[in-house]
């Protein structure tokens, strides 16, 4: 075996100092922030612990059902569509290169329009109700799935593509047993990126003209110079944020752990 | 380009189809093109689409002509861009030496690990309030708003481009007491490079993306105001234009960017897809 | 080597056999385009095989062994000439024929267990679940992996995993096995173990198989009959029939003095055609 850096060996005592530098940071840089802002008589800058008070008087509880809660819900559900419609179309266009190939000039175009560019025409002609935002997150986040299916599709074994053909596997097997999870580490990537993007997107589709939503209540603050409080809804998304990217991570360690297995072996 | 097949027949596809031609190829493309724009015409033309909210591709068409050549337009553009690359370039600044020094420490690149993932979470649109009470809706808030958006890939992909150095390369470096400027500019750079550069082609997307939000949410001057401003004079084909061109200029960026990485890094063009975890 | 469960398959051996060979290939061609050239592979290859017969394909690397493998397999168009299967034409994969691959971490499915993996041609056959479950239990017990059935092929060393494969073909219940290259990734010890089992299994089910090989002391060993290509484009070089007693013995049959005069028989044909090609 060749010589490599010993983290097999790495004693529990060790360990345990690697996590204490992992939050030595964060916890150092949260404690200097409440330090030097906690006499701020700036307008835009105010101490960290009226912020906290702010976001617990907003966030916890009061204003959660009524905006976290939709956000979320609208997030979850162009998401989903975007999942959906992404896996489908990228594993018919992933199968039928020539097709693909011919409709990538206009993919590549529709992708590079920003979606922000998109919400003055989606609010003339969806209004401001969720269907608005539910819409604008599945155009935006649709293209890293689909792409990313239509790259994972492609890139299939062609030693597994011969062993659904030799063995004559039926169909709905090549599909779903086959191609779908050989393609979904990639798919899964793309799912991750999307991810991103619908943060974004929900937050600006909130911006203008919405009657709730996160992004809303922290342009709202902001109108009305309530600054902690828009300090309060910003900490809020760095949490939101952070929290919906690690119940990701799981997903995708659950629906890839044979993916990570068999990577963990060639490594070693 | 060949349409051979490897003599040794791995894995062959039957029955054996002959890859079209370039010709044919781009005849589809344009087909299929056509035919989007098609439906996009007949979808407003017909009504299923109002054409309060989209404008045909005709009426698209025939608006961009006087208005691309107008000074208005001339001015949004360079507006947005040179928004998009004072932010990018300050931001690539800021990032690459920070992240290269962090990602070169073991230690340092666990302790800032956590605080830059949850940062990167942010979404910089939500920053867009905060940025508005500082500098109004200028061209500075655009600016600001874009380095603080696009530094934070940069800044991981340089770390991860450092970080996953094979050990086994440095210890070839050290084997050969390779004096450190050496390391650097042989070994670490060119490793880290393909890194970099994804984290480059990230940032400038995200920095035209962010460019465009900032003027369109925030008010700053270029394509994305002039988006609201044709919105609100209720001249929907103008409106499209700039929509078009938003996406163009977002084409543009990346073709120019993936010719220029494989002109760069030609050996290492396999590396391109490579992102930090 | 374990004694190896005999399938109600062996109605092979109880029925009456029908007289023609159960492989018909005539005067098979295979040409691949390069640029704008026609660049032949296989010249009108002519090759029977007959019920229950072990046949092994040497020839150098490179030759199209593999090519002419994939083309009786189905999964290639021969540019011209026929492969009949039991007196029927092939087009495409028939249900009859099971393949085992090289590269055995590739043809086994990483997201499925090595049940599943076995399982999945026979989802396709229409038996009930529980009659899916036996036929794989009863394969991978043939090949001596029962305990594995339950993990994933990648924490398997590479020769469990080619075992898994040829399970996966037993289950399919095929008239014949077409094996291409199966053991040229393993390790000798490894290889010596999987020969010895393709033959415990070939006795208990009564199989035809084709393997193609490059080395020439397995294609002995196994073979009832050794067939060698060369030439360019390759074509049947000559068919040695291998008179060895059976069941073959690792140590015993390559102790004999006609193993060696079959092997180097062999190796000097191949050693003609390499000076051939160079010349």
């Amino acid at each position: 075996m060749a010589l490599r850096a010993p983290f097999r060996r790495r004693s529990l005592s060790h360990r345990l100092l690697m996590l204490l530098a992992e939050v030595a940071v964060p916890t150092v840089a949260i404690v200097l922030w409440w330090v030097l802002s906690a006499n701020s008589t700036s307008l835009y800058f105010p101490p960290l612990s009226t912020i906290m008070t702010s976001f617990r008087n907003i966030w916890l509880f009061s204003h959660f059902g009524s905006d976290v809660v939709p956000s979320l819900e609208n997030l979850a559900a162009g998401f989903a569509i975007a999942t959906t419609a992404g896996i489908v179309l990228g594993m018919a266009l992933g199968l039928l290169p020539s097709l693909a190939d011919a409709v990538a000039p206009t993919v590549e175009f529709m992708r590079a329009v920003p979606g922000v560019a998109l919400l003055p025409a989606a609010l003339l002609l969806l209004g401001i109700g969720p269907e608005m935002k539910i819409s604008l997150i599945a155009y935006g986040t649709v293209w890293p799935i689909l792409l990313n299916t239509i790259d994972g599709v492609r890139g299939v074994d062609p030693v597994v593509v011969d062993v659904a053909s030799s063995y004559r596997i039926r169909r709905q097997d090549r599909f779903l047993r086959i191609i779908l999870p050989a393609a979904s580490p990639q798919i899964v990537a793309g799912m991750r990126s999307a991810l991103s993007i619908g943060i974004t997107v929900i937050i600006f589709s909130e911006m203008i003209g919405s009657t709730n939503g996160i992004g809303f209540q922290i342009l709202s603050a902001q109108h009305s110079f309530a600054v902690a409080d828009m300090w309060a809804g910003i900490v809020l998304l760095g949490i939101l944020g952070y929290l919906l990217n690690l119940a990701f991570r799981g997903l995708e360690s659950y629906l890839l752990r044979w993916h990570r297995g068999m990577r963990q072996l060639t490594r070693s | 380009m060949s349409t051979s097949h490897p003599v040794t027949a791995t894995a062959t596809r039957r029955p054996q189809r002959r890859a079209p031609s370039s010709g044919v190829r781009n005849a589809y493309r344009v087909a299929a093109t056509l035919l989007a724009l098609a439906m996009w015409q007949v979808a407003v033309v017909s009504g299923l689409v109002s054409d309060a909210a989209v404008a045909a591709p005709t009426d698209i068409a025939r608006e961009a002509g006087p208005l691309l050549a107008s000074h208005p337009f001339g001015t949004a553009l360079l507006d947005t861009i040179s928004s998009w690359s004072e932010g990018l370039i300050v931001s690539l600044l800021i990032a690459i030496p920070i992240g290269l020094a962090l990602g070169s420490s073991d230690l340092a690149y666990r302790m800032s690990r956590f605080t830059i993932d949850f940062l990167r979470t942010i979404p910089p649109v939500a920053l867009i309030p905060l940025a508005l009470l500082l500098y109004g809706a200028t061209p500075k808030m655009a600016f600001v708003l874009i380095v603080f958006g696009s530094m934070w890939p940069v800044l991981l992909q340089a770390m991860y481009g450092v970080h996953q150095l094979d050990p086994a390369v440095r210890d070839v470096a050290r084997a050969y007491r390779l004096r450190r400027l050496d390391r650097i500019r042989f070994l670490i750079l060119p490793s880290a490079a393909p890194f970099v550069a994804t984290g480059i082609r990230l940032a400038a997307t995200i920095s035209l993306l962010l460019a465009i939000g900032a003027e369109l949410l925030g008010g700053a001057p270029g394509i994305g105001a002039s988006i609201t401003l044709q919105e609100q004079n209720g001249d929907i084909p103008k409106m499209w234009v700039y929509v078009v061109v938003s996406a163009a200029l977002g084409v543009i960026l990346n073709l120019a960017l993936i010719s220029l990485e494989r002109r760069v890094l030609t050996w290492h063009s396999a590396h391109r897809s490579v992102v930090a975890a | 080597m374990t004694k190896a469960d005999v399938l109600t398959n062996s109605l092979i051996q109880a029925k009456a056999q029908p007289s023609h060979p159960i492989l018909e290939i005539s005067d098979l061609t295979k040409s691949y385009r390069v640029g704008h050239e026609l660049r032949p592979v296989l010249g009108g290859i002519s090759l029977q095989v007959n019920r229950g017969e072990f046949v092994c394909i040497v020839g150098p690397s490179g030759a199209g062994k593999s090519t002419l493998l994939r083309c009786i397999a189905g999964l290639l168009e021969p540019s011209s000439g026929s492969v009949l299967l039991d007196r029927q034409p092939i087009h495409e994969p028939p249900p009859k024929l099971a393949v085992v691959f090289q590269d055995y971490s590739r043809s086994l499915m990483p997201w499925l267990s090595v049940a599943k993996n076995v399982i999945l041609p026979l989802r396709s056959r229409g038996y009930s679940k529980r009659e899916q479950i036996k036929r794989a239990d009863e394969s991978l017990a043939a090949v001596g992996l029962t305990e594995a059935s339950s993990q994933y092929p990648w924490q398997l060393s590479g020769g469990m995993q080619q075992r898994v494969a040829i399970a996966r073909a037993l289950a399919y219940e095929p008239e014949a096995l077409l094996m291409d290259e199966p053991f040229a990734s393993v390790d000798a010890q490894t290889r010596a173990d999987l020969e010895d089992l393709i033959l415990s299994v070939r006795a208990a089910f009564g199989m035809t198989v084709l393997l193609v090989t490059h080395d020439i002391d397995e294609s002995v060993y196994l073979a009832d009959r050794v067939v060698v290509m060369a030439g360019s484009p390759t074509g049947v070089r000559e068919e040695i029939t291998v008179d060895l007693p059976s069941p073959r013995d690792q140590v015993r049959t390559k102790l004999l003095p006609r193993f060696s005069e079959l092997r180097a028989h062999v190796l000097t044909l191949i050693r003609e055609d390499r000076v051939n090609r160079a010349m």
